[in-house]
């Protein structure tokens, strides 16, 4: 949605929901996104894209059942290398890692120039929704300060 | 699509209006003593008007996936992801220990 809202400055709500165009295919809205909002700070994220693209492939189970999954969610860097399962003998892998998208939704907002008043005051205005919008990564602050 | 805006002494007022309402606007102008006249916006004006309320929709609806997403996976390892709902328990800076969900033959 982040992508979307900068693309729709210069595509039509008709190509952005079409499947042909971008649908919901994250690599083609990145590498539009990209050409619009051509930022440095962007190329950190080349590598997520495509992480998260993956699990599109396993929105219905046949995939899973035929070849298992491992799924989880990360608060800490890269742990790819670090998992315990040899590689060869485990199924596919499914990770995202919340500190990249927490990354991620900061940058955006700073190529965008946007931020959000209305949520910024429902969140502020809640102590325990703040504290779970925030735990795991001080960086986040930001956004709703 | 055909809208209208008002010129209303002199300020141009991009309303995006059927003709009718900009008439009746106009008309309530003059009745009150000033000068009116109704335009017709372009489709240029018209795309970034479209594109401009796109783009605030756009973005409201990633803070209520983001908010949505984040608090969910926090509390309770979900987190929706690509049309998945990604159940997992959660591994964290304090619990550095991986407990992935399994599936496999």
């Amino acid at each position: 949605m982040f992508l979307k809202t900068g693309l729709c400055r210069n595509y039509s709500l008709s190509d952005l929901g079409s499947p042909k165009k971008f649908g919901h295919c994250l690599p083609k809205l990145w590498k539009a996104f990209n050409a619009d909002f051509a930022s440095t700070t962007l190329r950190q994220f080349d590598t997520v894209i495509p992480t998260l693209q993956r699990w599109k492939d396993i929105r219905y189970p046949d995939k899973v059942l035929r070849e298992g999954a491992v799924m989880e969610v990360v608060w800490v860097e890269n742990t790819f290398p670090t998992f315990p399962i040899a590689e060869s003998k485990s199924p596919p892998r499914y990770q995202v890692n919340g500190k990249e998208l927490d990354k991620f939704v900061i940058t955006t907002f700073a190529i965008l120039q946007k931020s959000s008043v209305k949520y910024r005051y429902i969140v502020n205005n809640n102590a325990a929704l703040r504290e779970i919008l925030t735990r795991y990564n001080a960086d986040v602050e930001q956004i709703w300060a | 699509m055909r809208l209208y805006g008002v010129t209303v002494n002199g300020e141009r007022k991009n309303l995006f209006v059927e003709l009718d309402k900009a008439r009746e606007i106009k008309a309530a102008v003059v009745g009150q003593g000033g000068k009116a006249a109704t335009f017709k916006h372009s489709a240029e004006e018209i795309r970034i008007r479209d594109a401009k309320e796109a783009e605030d929709q756009f973005f409201d609806l990633g803070m209520k996936y983001y908010i949505a997403a984040r608090s969910s996976a926090v509390q309770i390892g979900l987190m929706p992801v690509c049309g998945n709902l990604l159940s997992s328990r959660c591994r964290d800076v304090f619990e550095d220990r991986p407990v992935p969900k399994l599936f496999s033959e």
